[in-house]
């Protein structure tokens, strides 16, 4: 499968290809995004409920993923404060990586 | 076509081939006793002379460095083997050379190596290898078999270096027994192409209109050096793999004739005899996963000790279940040792997720950023996980 068009409109995988992982020893979270983030992102938010997950750019700007996170990965979500963010390039070479807060909603 | 095969194909190549850059890529020539002062160095013995000072060579041993030493080195290859039981790793990382020729190529392509950061060619490490496993005398009888066979000794010593003599070489001495092959050469080049070439061999194949899948196969089989009458021989022993494959749309039957009844005649011998088992081919596809694995993992250098061992008995267990193929090991730890060589600012934070990969201790979904995928791990279809958001949102269940 593809990103982008399979995706809803103005949501982050619809720009993008974006891979999340946690751990099931310590439920640390990974992100992996193939692309460019041409705003600062500050922040993650996840709201359990929907199980809807936001990447937040600049305090003000929240983009959906476009994905509700799959049952597997939801609750590990939902116990985590950070997310490793990792970028990998459209070579998919290694870009960049840093550990981003998460806030649950 | 199946798209771990496919990852399978590529990563085990270049993980094979990278191996020799990653074991000999020195920090450059120096002495002994210079190594010696640097944690996990990889220490070039030039001289024999030195190797008598062997001291140092031992205590850079000792912190799990990278020996290679030249002949008459056998000292350090057994101070190498010593520290490493000492530290409990599953390996350690010897290679002595008694070949004049080898010895000169090899110290050339140190040299070049340094100089240029090419990689050397694993054809002047093997016999090294070889050697080294000679000279411990760990593997004798199999020592003149690998120098016979030049595609299985790549693998198999690659095994004795990374995973232990033992493990990978008994699954290759009992893929030889179950094929029934004498010539032990044969039976290498043979566990060698259906142990590790088999994904690439089979992609090839699904490249190809489907009635000529099967002749597409055999061929690169042939170009392998195994004839029509070797690969029939050997399937016989495994109709697993030929049910595989014909599930592929790879059917042999009419490319290999004669495999049918092959087949039915060794089934029939076996079952008279009772002596068939499936234990041995999950055991030696273990094996060869595991040599392989552990060449992707060793290329970390963090990855060692017992973390090592249980990546090891973990994708071990996984293939000999049947929950993954091999190709999805490779392509998970090779991806993450990438990442882990070419990004050391950022190793730390992943070194953690390259371990719970390899243990199988990961949940996700993708979009096939990292191609990493397994068990728990599910594509992002918008179909099966993601109710439009935006226009077209509708909330998905609490």
């Amino acid at each position: 499968m593809t990103a982008f068009e399979d995706f809803p409109a103005g949501s982050i995988l619809s720009e993008m290809k974006v891979d999340i992982f946690a751990s099931k020893r310590n439920g640390d979270i990974n992100l992996f995004y193939a692309g460019e983030l041409f705003k600062i992102l500050t922040h993650f938010e996840y709201r359990p409920q929907t199980r809807e997950f936001f990447f937040v750019f600049e305090e003000t700007l929240r983009v959906p993923l476009g994905a509700y996170l799959t049952d597997d990965l939801a609750p590990y979500v939902a116990k985590a404060d950070k997310v490793g963010v990792f970028q990998i390039t459209l070579e998919g070479q290694p870009g960049e990586g840093r550990i981003v807060p998460l806030k649950i909603l | 076509m199946p798209a771990p095969l496919v990852a399978g194909a590529y990563y085990l190549g270049s993980a094979i081939l990278s191996w020799g850059a990653r074991a000999l890529v020195a920090t450059g020539l120096r002495s002994a006793a210079t190594a010696a002062t640097t944690t996990a160095a990889r220490v070039v013995v030039t001289e024999a002379a030195e190797v008598a000072a062997g001291a140092a060579v031992r205590q850079a041993a000792a912190t799990g460095a990278r020996v290679v030493a030249r002949e008459g080195a056998e000292e350090v290859v057994e101070a190498g083997a010593k520290a490493a039981a000492v530290r409990g790793l599953s390996a350690f990382d010897a290679v002595a050379l008694n070949s004049a020729k080898t010895q000169m190529a090899l110290t050339g392509y140190v040299v070049a190596d340094v100089a240029t950061g090419n990689a050397i060619t694993r054809d002047y490490l093997l016999p090294g290898v070889i050697s080294t496993a000679e000279t411990l005398g760990r593997i004798p009888l199999v020592g003149s078999w690998l120098q016979s066979s030049a595609l299985s000794a790549g693998d198999f010593a690659l095994g004795v270096l990374s995973y232990g003599a033992d493990t990978a070489v008994e699954g290759a001495a009992q893929i030889a027994e179950r094929a029934g092959f004498e010539d032990q050469a044969v039976a290498g080049r043979l566990a060698y192409a259906f142990g590790t070439r088999l994904p690439m061999i089979v992609a090839k194949a699904m490249a190809a209109p489907e009635a000529e899948r099967a002749n597409v196969f055999v061929s690169e089989m042939e170009d392998g050096g195994i004839s029509q009458a070797e690969m029939t021989k050997y399937l016989s022993a495994y109709p697993d793999k030929v049910e595989m494959l014909r599930a592929r749309g790879v059917r042999l039957s009419t490319a290999l004739p004669g495999l049918d009844a092959a087949i039915a005649a060794r089934a029939a011998s076996a079952a008279v005899s009772n002596t068939s088992s499936s234990s041995t081919i999950t055991s030696a596809t273990a094996a060869f996963g595991a040599v392989a694995l552990s060449d992707v993992l060793r290329g970390t250098d963090n990855l060692k000790g017992e973390p090592l061992k249980i990546a090891f008995d973990r994708v071990g267990s996984l293939v000999d279940n049947g929950e993954v193929n091999l190709g999805w090991g490779f392509g998970i730890v090779r991806w993450v040792a990438e990442k882990l060589g070419d990004w050391p600012l950022v190793g730390d934070l992943i070194r953690g997720f390259a371990m719970d990969i390899a243990r199988g201790q990961v949940v996700g979904m993708t979009t096939g950023v990292t191609g990493i995928n397994g068990p728990g791990i599910v594509a992002a279809t918008p179909a099966m996980h993601a109710p439009a958001i935006g226009p077209n949102y509708a909330p998905a269940p609490a």
